[in-house]
């Protein structure tokens, strides 16, 4: 006998109770029960690594071992990565090494600008140390480039370098005709701080940086300034809030039932979700404290805001009519929707 | 989000990775044909407890989203499908309803009934009439299964599932499921022709 009746499958689709669908209780519940398992849980990291390993491996990779081996190679990099630099130590130490900088660390410790001076330095490179009195290129960056006395005013490179004098000795010519024209901002050397290094890399870019943070907090004062007269002028066109810092909306619950402060508030415009906080009254005032403020999120869900309002008193009463406000919120966005 | 091209399997995947509107879509998507399935396996008897029974099982599903992963031959559907017929029998059960399914008789040569009937494809409006009657009468015999051969012909015959996903949502073996459908079929059939054969000759007789 065959597993599959074609007549029966045909008296099935004409069967009355084709279209039935839940109630709309029903959906809104499953609905809004999801979206507070997203809002509450977001998805956890180890799920979002599951999923990240079933896209790259296949859904079977745990079966086969591959999870383990893979999160055995994860935690080695991770520990790998938090292991102290110990260079950062040989930074902190007093440099003895030579006075003696290459001429290719100057060259990199010179902004971008200087490009064309960098050819008289490749001539003079001809004239430089033997490699084998050379600092490494490690060296060289870590003992950050030091600004000679005469740019030192136009320069914003951190004082708190330790000065080399031969360094200044050795390229006080070209730093003192380039740093001018990379960096013409001046910016107040904060005190010097004994010992402490400055990234060579920061140090190296602090010219062309300086320009562009000028250039950028130009830009941004004006944005800002921009920005502000937006805000100021959709304040005025947006409607205003519900200024009722969540105990008017716990009195009004309370006295005249959720569903009812529900419509009302759909009615005014004003849609939003309400989460009841349970408090504890200070012991000693015997005062409900306040809710911190950053209680309040949006539901991804209908893009309503959830007010968190927090109380000490009527908390099991307060839950049911805050449920049954969410309820009649959701029920007129589910019906407004369709 | 609506989009038909985007598979349940990758729909569930972003509402696990915390995408509202996925469940959106996953959720109009298995809406009714899930009401319906459990509406008719929880019958008449059973009829108030079916929105009861929906939500729950939706709230199971996103509470479960976690333990959820796509293996191969265990589509979405499948899940959600397990996830609800399990607690469907757990209300038949507690409801005192029959859930055993192998008991009672099977008779292969009852497809006399069939010979009469109109075309399945039928658009004529009186025979569009015969199946809405058909139909309705389906929904009675069905009423007479026991509970799991009547989830085996549902999930075979209208929410399309083979013989291997049932095995899954009813968790049973590949043998047992198959016994089921075919007992499903053959009362189905012997139920059916009872009835509908004198309504099919009196539509003709017209």
């Amino acid at each position: 006998m065959s597993l599959h009746d074609q007549h029966l499958q045909q008296a099935l689709k004409n069967a009355p109770d084709r279209d039935m669908a839940p109630c709309d209780a029903a959906r809104a519940a499953v609905l809004a029960y999801a979206n507070k398992a997203l809002s509450g849980n977001q998805a956890t990291w180890r799920t979002r690594i599951s999923k990240w390993m079933d896209d790259w491996f296949g859904s079977n990779w745990q079966s086969v071992g591959l999870g383990s081996a893979v999160a055995t190679v994860l935690i080695v990099v991770v520990f790998w990565h938090e292991q102290p630099d110990d260079t950062i130590w040989q930074v902190s130490k007093p440099i003895e090494e030579p006075a003696i900088k290459s001429e290719d660390s100057i060259v990199e410790s010179l902004p971008q600008a200087a490009s064309a001076e960098k050819e008289s330095m490749a001539v003079a490179d001809a004239t430089a140390p033997a490699p084998a009195q050379k600092p490494s290129m490690q060296m060289a960056e870590r003992q950050v480039p030091v600004v000679p006395s005469k740019a030192k005013a136009a320069a914003p490179a951190s004082p708190n370098v330790s000065a080399n004098a031969e360094q200044f000795s050795l390229k006080d010519g070209h730093l003192a005709e380039v740093t001018p024209q990379a960096a013409p901002v001046e910016i107040q050397a904060e005190p010097p701080m004994a010992g402490a290094p400055v990234p060579a890399p920061m140090a190296r870019e602090v010219p062309a940086v300086a320009q562009s943070t000028k250039d950028d907090l130009a830009k941004s004062d004006h944005v800002a300034k921009k920005s502000a007269a937006k805000i100021e002028a959709l304040g005025t066109a947006l409607p205003k809030p519900i200024t009722n810092n969540g105990v008017g909306i716990l009195m009004r619950i309370k006295n005249e039932g959720g569903n009812a402060v529900a419509r009302q508030d759909i009615q005014a415009g004003h849609f939003r979700l309400i989460k009841i906080e349970a408090l504890t009254k200070d012991s000693v005032t015997l005062n409900c404290p306040d809710l911190p403020s950053t209680a309040t999120s949006l539901d991804a869900l209908t893009g309503y805001k959830i007010e968190a309002v927090g109380t000490c008193d009527d908390l099991a009463l307060l839950q049911i009519e805050a449920e049954v406000y969410n309820h009649t919120m959701l029920d007129w966005q589910s019906s407004h929707l369709k | 989000m609506s989009d038909i091209s985007i598979s349940d399997d990758v729909l569930m995947r972003q509402f696990c990775a915390g995408d509202g509107k996925a469940f959106q879509a996953l959720y109009a998507r298995h809406e009714k044909p899930l009401y319906r399935y459990l509406r008719r396996v929880l019958g008449s008897a059973l009829l108030a407890q079916v929105d009861e029974v929906f939500q729950d099982a939706w709230m199971r599903m996103v509470d479960a989203r976690d333990s959820w992963q796509p293996r191969d031959g265990v589509a979405f559907k499948t899940w959600l499908y397990t996830l609800a017929h399990h607690r469907a029998v757990d209300i038949l059960r507690k409801g005192g309803r029959e859930v055993s399914s192998d008991e009672g008789w099977l008779d292969d040569d009852n497809d006399s009934p069939w010979q009469l009937w109109p075309a399945s494809t039928a658009e004529q409006p009186e025979q569009q009439a015969f199946w809405r009657k058909a139909g309705q009468q389906l929904l009675q015999c069905l009423d007479g299964l026991p509970a799991l051969q009547r989830a085996a012909f549902l999930l075979h015959h209208e929410d399309g599932l083979s013989l291997d996903e049932m095995t899954q949502v009813l968790n049973a073996e590949f043998e047992a499921v198959k016994s089921r459908l075919r007992y499903a079929l053959s009362k189905l059939r012997l139920c059916m022709g009872a009835h509908l054969q004198p309504i099919f000759e009196s539509d003709n007789t017209v």
